[in-house]
């Protein structure tokens, strides 16, 4: 028992700290923005958090939520000139975003140890607060879904023209988005420092903005379970074969091609669309049955 | 907020004057016509009414409020509907959930509080989901509320996206062609729709090519061609204006 | 010193130009944010090292050859990626995740061809000559002169496509609108093709000039030119050709001066603190290609 423990924790809870940053990537795209930011606000809080705690021996608990801040601060910049614009520049911006906070890192070496990084953070984010934390980040997202952010979120998402006509400030919920995908990916990020003892710039580069966006694609980008099945479907991937492991980029590539052109919606909505269309089905025959033709003249559908 | 004024109202898309200095009025109460033949610039009057397209000259008033440079969530705050020459629902979301987010305008709770959960917010959900539902009672849809916008007639469509727009409870309606694709009977009935809405106060601004429909109920009508005005009137004075007779069927 | 910085500046910023005309024109005729285009320029300079280090060709015919295999594998990119997301009424957002699966799948078989090594170029591929403008204090060479030169010649040529053929014209027809284009005889999906041809051709052509010019091959090379490109296209306006050529020489310029007088980690930061402001500024860029006249919010 304890041999499987020790063979299986670490990728769980590597798999915990890729939902959140999976769930970064989401609320973005479930905005309608097409921010691809997630790795660089990972980038801001995983150096942030471990400087903090590392370097200058804060308390971890604060040392996490100042990272949470730098990373709803660094979305908030990014917002500025972002939310107000089309998502192909929002997409392309935010790519660049990726790539500047590698090279930042890299150079900035006083504070970030250059190509080194950050080294010997001590592993407070074991297992349980993990798993607390993921837990306290899916409430929080289920929360925001049923309530009218996730109204307008929706309604952002499948037509922003008919957003705006209905008294809907894109640029406001855009913004939130950019703040709360900001919090949420700094927050994985910090996560990972805290985890797996260090932080480099690559780790923060191209590779995890792929991951994260795949996660979503993969697992779905409306309902909250969606980042979270597309996480553990591709971190599960390599444990099942080796060529999948070697070629991680390349599997991670061919699963976007096909998954947006023949899947678009995902695993997790594509289910739930096909029970939704059945129970409406249902409904609509007991419908039918009760009424011919509705008031105003117009026949019943 | 009685009138809704248009002063010269210009757009011009780099050398082509699409609306040429329109100066027309909508009245509260009132159902007005905006007719032209095809091209005459109808659609873009709406548009920059409801801040999609910016006016290139000329001004907007509501009262002695101006819309000019406004952005489109400000014109529906102010009270200012539309619907869509292509009907624009959620096709995915019920038709309970696209008329609950017609209430968006309405919400009192601040972002913080939704993303937390705070007892307000369910509340206020409760609230709009209610309305919502008495609006749809009140149309006779309350079979189809629970149905995928999506799956409804194109009748039943046009009228979810009408019964969205007054979830706005707007001063004014902008209807962008609402009765294309109707037949005589759902025309009818929208337009005795039209009419109720109307006399509770509502100013509705009609934009259509059906001209049975718009000489039935509109009270007034104003004519343009090339994105000017050329006729307006009652409905007889409109229909026996050589102008009219002219844009439309040519010489 | 300044002037010949300055020249430096726009050799690179040519090649920075004929790549982003490429990725320009895709956005252009067909609102296909092109991602892979990277890919692309890197594979160009992938086919030119190996004809000449394999095949054993000398420059001029590897060139063409590199040039028209990066248009084919353009064209195979938009047949095989692209298309059927065009069939199943694929958004933006589709294009723009396709695109970044194909950049990696095209970047993994690099990095496996190439073992991740990076490539050079055997000596003395391009005849190494000088020439001295004593009045200016300038030092060019002919690498140079002939880079500016066959991005003049693929400039004009892209322009008398677009302009003076029957299937430019075409091309611009389906550009404006792809519906009615369609119903009055012209071939859309043969457009299409054309269109990523030639895109592919230009970025082909740009990745054997870099590759030579600098020496170096590496399965890596399109990731940095992708973001030189997102700032000509930021500042030059999506889909202006105009506005990528000059956006390009300028950008080249810039960067130059900023790598050699301030320094070459901030030159980054510059560009990109170029880009943001000009997004907040002026997002259509200076030379808009598109009328966005609508706004969202």
């Amino acid at each position: 028992m304890g041999g499987f423990v020790a063979t299986w924790q670490p990728l769980f809870d590597l798999i915990c700290i890729h939902c959140i940053l999976a769930y970064s990537q989401y609320v973005a795209l479930r905005a309608g923005l097409f921010s691809l930011a997630t790795a660089g606000f990972a980038s801001v809080g995983g150096y942030a958090g471990a400087y903090l705690l590392k370097t200058l021996h804060w308390d971890p608990v604060v040392s996490g939520f100042a990272a949470i801040l730098a990373g709803v601060a660094a979305g908030l910049f990014l917002s500025l000139p972002l939310a107000r614009l089309r998502g192909a520049f929002q997409a392309i911006a935010t790519i660049g975003f990726v790539q500047i906070m590698v090279s930042l890192t890299l150079y900035a070496a006083p504070f970030t140890g250059g190509a080194l990084g950050l080294n010997g953070i001590p592993k407070v984010a074991t297992t349980i607060p993990l798993i607390v934390v993921l837990a306290l980040t899916i409430v929080l997202l289920t929360t925001i879904n049923r309530t009218g952010i996730g109204r307008a979120f929706d309604a952002i998402r499948q037509d922003y023209t008919v957003a705006g006509s209905l008294g809907i400030s894109i640029a406001t919920y855009f913004r939130y988005a950019f703040a709360l995908s900001g919090g949420l990916g700094a927050l994985g990020g910090c996560l990972l420092g805290f985890n797996t003892y260090s932080v480099q710039p690559e780790v923060f580069g191209f590779p995890l903005l792929v991951s994260s966006i795949a996660a979503v694609i993969l697992g779905g980008r409306a309902s909250v379970a969606g980042p979270a099945v597309g996480t553990i479907f591709l971190m599960a991937l390599p444990e099942i074969a080796r060529p999948l492991a070697d070629e991680r980029l390349l599997v991670q590539g061919v699963l976007l091609i096909a998954v947006i052109i023949y899947l678009p919606q995902g695993i997790v909505d594509s289910l739930l669309q096909r029970y939704r269309s059945v129970k409406t089905r249902r409904l609509s025959t007991v419908a039918q049955s009760r009424a011919q033709e509705g008031p105003y003249g117009f026949p019943s559908a | 907020m009685d009138f809704l004024r248009l002063e010269k109202l210009t757009k011009r898309f780099g050398g082509l004057e699409a609306v040429g200095e329109l100066t027309i009025a909508f009245k509260r109460g009132h159902i007005t016509g905006l007719i032209g033949p095809n091209g005459a610039g109808k659609t873009t009057v709406v548009n920059m009414i409801t801040g999609i397209i910016v006016p290139t000259n000329g001004d907007i008033w509501l009262g002695a409020r101006s819309l000019t440079r406004i952005q489109p969530y400000e014109a529906a705050r102010l009270g200012i509907a539309r619907t869509f020459q292509n009907v624009r629902l959620l096709t995915e979301a019920s038709v309970l959930d696209n008329i609950v987010i017609g209430f968006h305008r309405h919400q009192k709770s601040s972002l913080l509080a939704n993303s937390i959960g705070l007892p307000a917010v369910w509340r206020e959900k409760r609230d709009f989901r209610a309305r919502a539902h008495a609006l749809i009672e009140r149309f006779g849809m309350s079979e189809l509320a629970d149905r995928a916008a999506g799956a409804l007639s194109y009748g039943h469509r046009r009228l979810v996206e009408v019964i969205r727009a007054l979830a706005l409870a707007p001063s004014f309606l902008l209807l962008d062609e609402p009765c294309a694709g109707m037949n005589d009977v759902e025309s009818r009935n929208l337009g005795l729709i039209i009419r109720e809405l109307a006399k509770e106060g509502v100013g509705i601004v009609l934009v259509e090519h059906n001209m049975r429909f718009v000489m039935e109920f509109c009270e007034h009508i104003f004519v343009v061609d090339s994105g000017r005005l050329i006729a307006e009137g009652g409905p007889q004075a409109v229909r026996n204006d050589a102008n009219v007779i002219r844009a439309y069927l040519g010489n | 010193m300044l002037a010949q910085q300055l020249v430096n500046g726009v050799v690179v910023g040519a090649v920075y130009s004929l790549f982003s005309l490429g990725f320009t024109l895709i956005f252009g005729m067909h609102r296909i944010l092109n991602l892979a285009h990277g890919a692309i320029f890197m594979w160009g300079a992938l086919i030119g090292y190996f004809c000449v280090t394999f095949v054993n060709l000398s420059l001029l015919p590897a060139f063409v050859i590199a040039v028209l295999g990066a248009g084919v594998l353009s064209v195979v990119l938009d047949l095989l990626v692209y298309r059927p997301l065009r069939k199943r009424n694929g958004d933006e957002f589709g294009t723009i995740i396709a695109g970044i699966g194909a950049n990696l799948v095209l970047m993994s078989i690099a990095q496996q061809v190439t073992n991740a090594q990076a490539l050079r170029f055997p000596f003395g591929i391009f005849p190494v000559v000088f020439y001295r403008i004593e009045s200016l204090g300038l030092r060019i060479s002919l690498q140079q002169i002939v880079i500016v030169g066959t991005v003049a010649i693929l400039t004009i040529g892209l322009l008398a496509y677009l302009f003076k053929t029957r299937i430019g014209t075409d091309a611009r027809a389906v550009a404006i609108n792809e519906q009615t284009s369609t119903l009055l005889g012209v071939n859309a999906n043969l457009v299409y093709l054309n269109t990523f041809f030639i895109a592919g051709a230009l970025a082909g052509a740009a990745g054997v000039i870099l590759g030579i010019a600098f020496n170096s091959v590496s399965y890596v090379m399109g990731e940095p030119i992708m973001l030189q490109a997102f700032v000509v296209i930021v500042l030059g306006g999506l889909g202006s050709v105009v506005g990528a050529i000059l956006a390009g020489l300028l950008l080249g310029v810039i960067q130059t001066i900023s790598v050699v007088y301030i320094s070459s980690e901030l030159s980054d930061a510059i560009v990109f603190g170029l880009l943001f402001i000009v997004l907040l500024l002026r997002p259509n860029g200076f030379f808009a290609g598109l009328h966005t006249e609508h706004r969202a919010a």
